[in-house]
């Protein structure tokens, strides 16, 4: 009997083990795959932002949606541009945070060629313009992403 | 109709006078912040910052208007012909250098501001590296 139930014990805990460490590369596979599938795509609109939002950062997110859609439908769906939403508070994008090095809202048109990455910061134009001037703002982009595309 | 050309004429001779009146000879920095009349905890939090470093650290450049500070609501009217020099449709921090009483470049600072606010350490050497290289 005793043996029985210390073989339970024993068959509880390991079962525990399993569990947490396939939760472990999980999180993990998570933080890579995200990574991945954001540097397999020639240029990639990463849009940074909080758990709390204000209406220009919402506006930023919503324009360059709006742009995309409008004008890059064809390289969104053949995976040449990506548009990545990416929430800073959310801890396993702290890597991605880190690497762009950004601690509050951003937009970054990121051109990955030969592994090398060349980055164009939006941020700025994106709170000065997108919420008023929203074509001014579209405008910008779509300069900054042609240039990229050539 | 002829006081309302006069008028327009008096706005924009008025205009730059007043923006002059903040600045004196010893002027090297304008430290300008827009912001919208609906603004988010992020805006205000980087107007706050940026004045706690200008009053803590700069407080004797302040007085002798080494440095001038100011914040525009860009929404009112008043303010339409600075919004459009700085195209400041929204939140906006620009620092103004000035040489001998002159222009010298304007730096837009916004994106910095909105990416690194989070990270006050960050935001507030970024900022002073740039007070330090101006006043100098």
């Amino acid at each position: 009997m005793k043996t029985l139930t210390y073989s339970l014990i024993l068959f509880g805990a390991l079962l525990l083990m399993g569990c947490e460490s396939k939760t472990e590369s999980k999180k993990s596979t998570d933080i890579d795959s995200l990574t991945q599938s954001v540097s397999l795509a020639k240029i990639q609109v990463m849009y940074f932002h909080g758990d709390r939002r204000c209406p220009s950062c919402i506006a930023i997110g919503d324009e360059t949606g709006n742009l995309l859609k409008a004008n890059f439908d064809a390289d969104v769906k053949s995976g040449t541009i990506a548009f990545v939403e990416i929430n800073v508070d959310d801890e396993k994008n702290a890597k991605l945070a880190e690497k762009y090095q950004v601690a509050g809202s951003a937009l970054l048109v990121v051109k990955t060629e030969a592994g090398k990455e060349e980055v164009t910061d939006l941020t700025g134009d994106g709170f000065k313009l997108a919420m008023n001037m929203p074509d001014m703002f579209k405008e910008k982009l779509k300069v900054t992403i042609d240039n990229y595309l050539k | 109709m002829k006081n309302i050309f006069l008028g327009i004429i008096m706005l924009f001779v008025i205009f730059p006078a007043w923006s002059q009146q903040e600045m004196s000879k010893n002027t090297k920095l304008v430290v300008y912040y827009f912001h919208i009349t609906d603004r988010c905890q992020t805006c205000t939090k980087i107007e706050a910052s940026t004045k706690a470093i200008l009053e803590q650290q700069y407080a004797k450049q302040l007085e002798d208007k080494t440095i001038v500070f100011k914040s525009f609501n860009v929404d009112l009217p008043e303010n339409k012909e600075l919004v459009k020099k700085y195209q400041a449709y929204g939140a906006t921090l620009a620092f103004t250098y000035i040489v001998n009483g002159a222009e010298n470049g304007i730096e837009d600072l916004t994106g910095m501001a909105f990416s690194k606010i989070n990270d006050e350490k960050v935001f507030s050497s970024e900022l002073k590296q740039r007070i330090d290289e101006a006043i100098k």
